[in-house]
């Protein structure tokens, strides 16, 4: 196991943190049709939030995080209500630009308010030790982040799979006009994605904080990684952007690790731009057919 | 696709913001005045480009700056590291951005739903971290920057300080609204305007998509690297911070707020975006917040922009539909046309006695597997030269499949498809649309923000040829073809019965019926041998099937036009076949005379049921 090998495995770790923000963009396309942009944010909004209540209001970092959660969720639920919702049939590329114009303003307000002074050091929530797993070395962060993205894929297959709300929102995602039909409020299951979209961006949020400082532009990379993995996994499968994750998070920490940061970018970009156009329903992913 | 739509015309508008423009740089306005300006007038050039691409073609570039950045970087480079004069800079910089752009935008253009969204942003993230990396450190000297050379000609001072930067920046806006309003309004901005409604009809009326998807990325990203250069002169140093992909999805807003698809809005944007900073005294994070808020209520409530409600308000003061200047123009003139003198094209009749005899149209044993679905199964059908054949059939009996495959949309999983001779089962739609295979769709896919004849003259998009360029140049540069082109237009719209008065009017503004008659003269408009028609009837009224029928009997025996015709009204089918096939799930059930074949026990109890002959079946 060499430096590659390594690399790798923590490529896995970062995967999973990409795994599970294309999993939250892949939970509202499905809900709402919205390839969201402001997702990364989001993310970096409610660590945000975690951060100035634990580091300038002092409160323990528990509450703290508990908070973030319940404010991201609101958040995602405000964005919804004011900013997909009114002309919600304006067309997918209408809500998209709606989108960029809230990562604009979500950029905006952290730096207004919060962004003096940052990049800022997150207090820490795990010890920097690491565990041995097959013979090698493993950060307990890496662990930690893969076990609870399986935790949070379990629980999401379980809502899915064995609740009422679960199988509405899948309706919705497949048929939205039907199940509109059979009565379902649509508007309310939207708002339901946007509520746990932002719940999974918070946990997106504190896994990447222990290795990155926290900035209000820290996502950026990660929302386009994401991206690239949901469109990997297919855009409508939330096991394939686990998969995506991965796949993205190992190409780039090996490549970064072989040829430096700025070709691991480019690597990542011919892999969109490959995926697009030789199967741009990804691997797990249906078509769309064009009625005329 | 966006919701808003596309303005025709509107250099005007435009040349008035000029005009204002070159008034604000004869005033003795003070040096931070002037900076601003300029700087808005650089972004205005890259807004301009990026209409076309986004606003008439309706697709997304959210990473437009990064071409902005790539022009400024090339042009200093040259000028500073290789000692090129300007001139050859910007040109040599035009050329590169070109072949950059083919590249990129070979692989995004061909991309579905938010796919280019996405990829052009991402394209302006990876140019954004390539200035600041290392791969090309000796030309953009990384972190460090470029300085850029001061520029004067003569006594003429183009530097950031100098008078004359204004005046350069000034004349390369005039020129990128200048060309960007021939491409919009010339054939080939119609088309981008068809692909923008359906890539599909775009295919079938002879349009080149992909290529003309290409062509108008590489104009807008060519565009934005010239205005590279009046940004480097004004800023005087570039840094990677400078082209931060962000500043693509400000660009982007520019265009949101001003107005998308009219020219005139990308300025009216560009303008206020730069000028805000200005008025709030550089206040950066507040400023951002508030481009965000208005960038986010202009998506949300006024998608058309300042430029949109301009034109209502315009509209309202008015008092008349757009257009009407040309209804004026043209006015009775119009019918002056000779119908004879603009016969339909490339003489119809020849193509029909060819060595594939007296058929139009041969199918043989077509079969469409979609997954595990057989939508057609061996269908055979032959359509008679001259004659009008229906096809009939219950809901998802495969008809439209059958006549996605006549034009080119579907490929056959097996089977021929024989149009003149030739076997089209692989030929591209527009190579079938050559060969005189026009079709109309079950939803009239006419341009909504286009005039009925200008919709028209979108059906001789094959049958002539052109030149990007000469649309570049203007109209003046095409009259004569723009005028053949609009005769034949007219002759067609004469042909089915259009009235001249109507030809001026939006499509948007038409009612069903008559959207349905023009979407046939646009696919004969040009010579047609096969007319394809998708459910003609659906959505008609009594009143409306008659004269429907009547045009078509017409066609059959004035131009000799062979028919095949989806319709679902027995009485229709009776009143105008020749003959008859009926589909039900993708198999043929029958075929022959149409009173013979509605009398076909197997037909009634199959697709007709108990209802009784003549009545309107609808599935």
């Amino acid at each position: 196991m060499g430096l590659v090998g390594a690399a790798a495995i923590s490529g896995v770790a970062v995967g999973f943190v990409y795994g599970m923000l294309a999993f939250s963009i892949v939970l509202l396309f499905k809900a709402s049709g919205i390839p969201n942009f402001a997702q990364g944010n989001i993310a970096t909004f409610g660590t945000f939030i975690v951060y100035l209540l634990a580091a300038r209001t002092g409160l323990p970092l528990p509450v703290a995080i508990a908070l973030g959660f319940l404010g991201t969720a609101a958040l995602g639920v405000v964005i919804y209500l004011g900013g997909i919702l009114p002309r919600g049939e304006a067309g997918t590329l209408n809500l998209a630009i709606r989108t960029l114009a809230i990562y604009l303003l979500l950029f905006a307000v952290m730096n207004l308010f919060w962004g003096v002074g940052q990049p800022f050091a997150f207090p820490r929530f795990l010890p920097a030790a690491s565990v041995p797993v097959a013979g090698v070395s493993v950060s307990l962060l890496s662990v930690v982040t893969v076990a609870v993205a399986l935790v949070l894929g379990g629980a999401f297959w379980l809502l899915y799979n064995r609740t009422a709300t679960g199988l509405l929102l899948r309706g919705i995602a497949d048929r939205p006009e039907v199940a509109r039909l059979l009565g379902a409020n649509t508007a309310r299951l939207s708002a339901m994605a946007w509520l746990l979209a932002g719940l999974v961006a918070v946990v997106v949020g504190l896994l990447t904080v222990p290795t990155a400082l926290l900035s209000s532009d820290m996502m950026d990379s990660f929302f386009l990684y994401a991206f690239t993995a949901a469109l990997l996994g297919g855009m409508t499968s939330l096991p394939g952007a686990f998969v995506g994750g991965v796949a993205v998070g190992v190409v780039s920490n090996v490549v970064t690790v072989l040829r430096g940061q700025e070709i691991s970018i480019l690597a990542i970009f011919a892999l969109l731009i490959a995926i697009l156009l030789v199967r741009p329903d990804g691997l797990f992913g249906h078509g769309v057919v064009e009625r005329l | 696709m966006f919701a808003a739509r596309a303005h025709s015309r509107t250099l005007p508008f435009s040349l008035a913001i000029l005009a204002a423009l070159a008034l604000l740089g004869l005033l003795p306005i003070d040096q931070g005045m002037r900076y601003i300006v300029v700087l808005s007038m650089a972004w205005g050039i890259a807004a301009v480009g990026l209409d076309l691409f986004s606003g008439y073609l309706g697709q997304a570039n959210f990473g437009q700056f990064a071409f902005v950045g790539i022009g400024a970087y090339s042009i200093t480079a040259l000028r500073s590291e290789a000692n090129v004069g300007v001139v050859p800079a910007l040109l040599l910089t035009m050329a590169l951005t070109a072949v950059l752009a083919a590249i990129v935008g070979a692989a995004t253009v061909r991309l579905q739903h938010f796919g280019a969204a996405l990829a052009t942003f991402f394209f302006a993230f990876v140019l954004f971290n390539v200035l600041g990396g290392n791969t090309l450190d000796p030309v953009t000297h990384s972190e460090n920057g470029l300085a850029v050379p001061p520029l004067s000609w003569g006594p003429l001072d183009f530097s950031a300080t100098g008078e004359w930067l204004y005046w350069l920046a000034w004349a390369m806006l005039l020129a990128a609204v200048l060309v960007t309003s021939n491409y919009a309004n010339s054939r080939a901005g119609r088309a981008l305007r068809l692909i923008k409604r359906s890539e599909s009809v775009a295919g079938t009326l002879g349009v080149r998509v992909r290529l003309a998807k290409l062509s108008a990325f590489v104009f807008s990203a060519v565009v934005a690297a010239a205005a590279g250069l009046p940004l480097s002169l004004a800023i005087g140093y570039l840094a990677p911070e400078t082209f931060h992909f962000s500043n693509s999805i400000t660009l982007f807003a520019m265009l949101v707020v001003g107005g998308i698809g009219s020219i005139a809005g990308a300025l009216i944007g560009a303008l206020i975006f730069t000028a805000l900073p200005q008025l709030m005294q550089g206040a950066g994070a507040a400023e951002a917040l508030l481009f965000a808020v208005i960038f986010l209520v202009f998506a949300i409530g006024l998608p058309d922009g300042i430029f949109g409600l301009l034109a209502r308000a315009w509209q309202l003061a008015v008092r008349t539909p757009p257009g009407s200047r040309l209804a004026a123009r043209r006015g009775s003139g119009a019918s002056r046309v000779h119908v004879a003198s603009a016969a339909p094209g490339p003489a119809p009749a020849d193509g029909l006695r060819g060595p594939g005899g007296e058929d139009a149209l041969v199918a043989e044993d077509v079969s469409v597997v979609f997954g595990g679905v057989r939508a057609l199964d061996r269908v055979g059908l032959r359509v008679r030269s001259a004659s009008i054949h229906a096809l009939v059939g219950p809901n998802g009996a495969g008809k439209t499949t059958f006549l996605n495959c006549v034009s080119g949309l579907l490929r056959p999983t097996a089977g021929r498809v024989v149009v003149a001779g030739r076997d089209v089962g692989r030929s591209p739609t527009h190579e079938i649309r050559a060969l005189g295979v026009s079709r109309t769709f079950q939803n009239p896919s006419l341009v909504p923000d286009l005039s009925v004849l200008d919709n028209v003259m979108l059906g001789l998009y094959g049958s002539h040829r052109w030149s990007l360029v000469r649309d570049l140049a203007g109209d003046w540069a095409s009259r004569g073809r723009q005028r053949a082109v609009g005769e034949q237009a007219a002759a067609a719209l004469e042909q089915v019965g259009v009235p001249a008065a109507r030809w001026d009017v939006l499509a948007s503004d038409l009612s069903l019926g008559e959207q349905k008659v023009v979407d046939i003269a646009r696919a004969i408009a040009g010579g047609s041998r096969l007319l394809l028609l998708d459910e003609p009837t659906s959505g008609l009224g009594d009143a409306e099937m008659g004269p429907l029928a009547d045009l078509l009997k017409r066609l059959r025996a004035d131009h000799r036009l062979s028919i095949l015709v989806v319709a679902h009204n027995i009485g229709f089918v009776q009143d105008t076949s020749d003959t008859v096939t009926v589909l039900d799930f993708g198999r043929v059930i029958a075929e022959g005379e149409p009173n013979r074949v509605i009398a076909d026990p197997e037909v009634i109890t199959a697709y007709l049921g108990v209802a009784e002959v003549g009545a309107e079946v609808s599935a």
